[in-house]
């Protein structure tokens, strides 16, 4: 190949990449003439950077292996699942306190399903059951011949008083 | 070293439940908790719970009831429960007829060191079921008094 026609070639852009493969090896002997000499650095550079290039696109294995030793983070599925546990676990213990600690300490009443701690409406329910329980039985109770319904009546005032 | 400390904290969350122990709670092993459980939040149906402050006045720790209007399915069950938590049980009183127990007062059996426990049960001529379960120190006739009398303790 004529050296100085593929060197116009190459300055116009216009060699194929074994032309310039070529240059480099032309360039990187020890045959080259002493008037193309000048052009002999740049060829030799560009060589160099092709190596290069040419290992840094090699697989990743090893700079794989290399990302793991050094550490680097990959995502863990365990750990981030181990955690949406725990968050979802103090999430439902949270709720059940809510609820618990809503009732916990004080009288209530449900009725058809519904919570109710308004003393007037736990007392007026608590008093309901107290008198279905004693209501024209005068049997269940120890005690002789007392007549259950005039003991309970009304007259419960001792527990009304537990309202007030 | 981190899973580890992960895992213990999880298994802690989770004891966590069992921990907290609710003092206001029946004693475990009782049928009739159930009826409370199953019914309670029903349609036709009240449950009243008063607060252990409200009650230890008059030496109770414990005071829980349901009335259950017109369901014989529960009545079924109610009795059944009855049936198994009276074994050992003292019988104050007890009515029957027919179709098994209309109205009932026992007093369970209970440890030395637990308090007295007590179940008012009736079902009057309305299908209306009445249930009360209580706990705490007093007697028989001292309930009696405090559920049903005007007259001071």
């Amino acid at each position: 190949m004529n050296i100085e026609q593929l060197l116009e070639k190459y300055f116009e852009g216009e060699t194929s990449s074994q032309e310039e493969k070529f240059l480099r090896e032309y360039f990187c002997s020890s045959k080259v003439e002493e008037r193309f000499i000048q052009y002999a650095p740049l060829f030799m550079y560009l060589k160099e950077e092709i190596i290069k290039s040419d290992e840094n696109n090699q697989p990743d294995i090893i700079a794989f292996d290399n990302a793991k030793s050094n550490n680097v983070r990959t995502f863990n599925y365990k750990l981030f699942a181990s955690i949406a546990a725990i968050i979802a676990v103090c999430f439902i213990m949270g709720i059940s306190f809510l609820n618990i600690n809503s009732y916990k300490g004080k009288s209530y009443a449900i009725i058809d399903g519904k919570y109710h701690t308004e003393s007037e409406i736990v007392k007026n329910a608590f008093i309901a059951s107290i008198q279905d329980i004693g209501e024209n039985d005068i049997e269940l109770f120890p005690g002789d011949d007392v007549n259950l319904k005039d003991i309970i009546g009304n007259d419960i005032s001792e527990m009304k008083d537990m309202f007030e | 070293m981190r899973k580890k400390y992960l895992t213990l904290i999880l298994t802690f969350l989770l004891l966590l439940p069992a921990l907290v122990v609710n003092a206001e709670q029946m004693q475990k092993g009782l049928r009739i908790k159930d009826v409370f459980e199953k019914y309670g939040k029903k349609k036709n149906v009240v449950m009243v719970e008063l607060s252990k402050e409200f009650i230890e006045t008059y030496e109770m720790s414990f005071y829980k009831s349901i009335v259950i209007k017109n369901d014989p399915e529960a009545l079924e069950y109610v009795r059944n429960c009855l049936k198994n938590d009276q074994k050992g049980a003292r019988k104050i009183k007890e009515i029957t007829d027919d179709g098994g127990v209309i109205s009932a007062f026992y007093q369970l059996a209970s440890q030395k060191d637990e308090d007295n426990k007590f179940v008012l049960f009736k079902v009057n001529k309305k299908m209306v079921i009445t249930l009360v379960y209580i706990e705490g120190d007093l007697e028989s006739d001292d309930l009696i008094t405090v559920l049903f009398s005007g007259k001071d303790l």
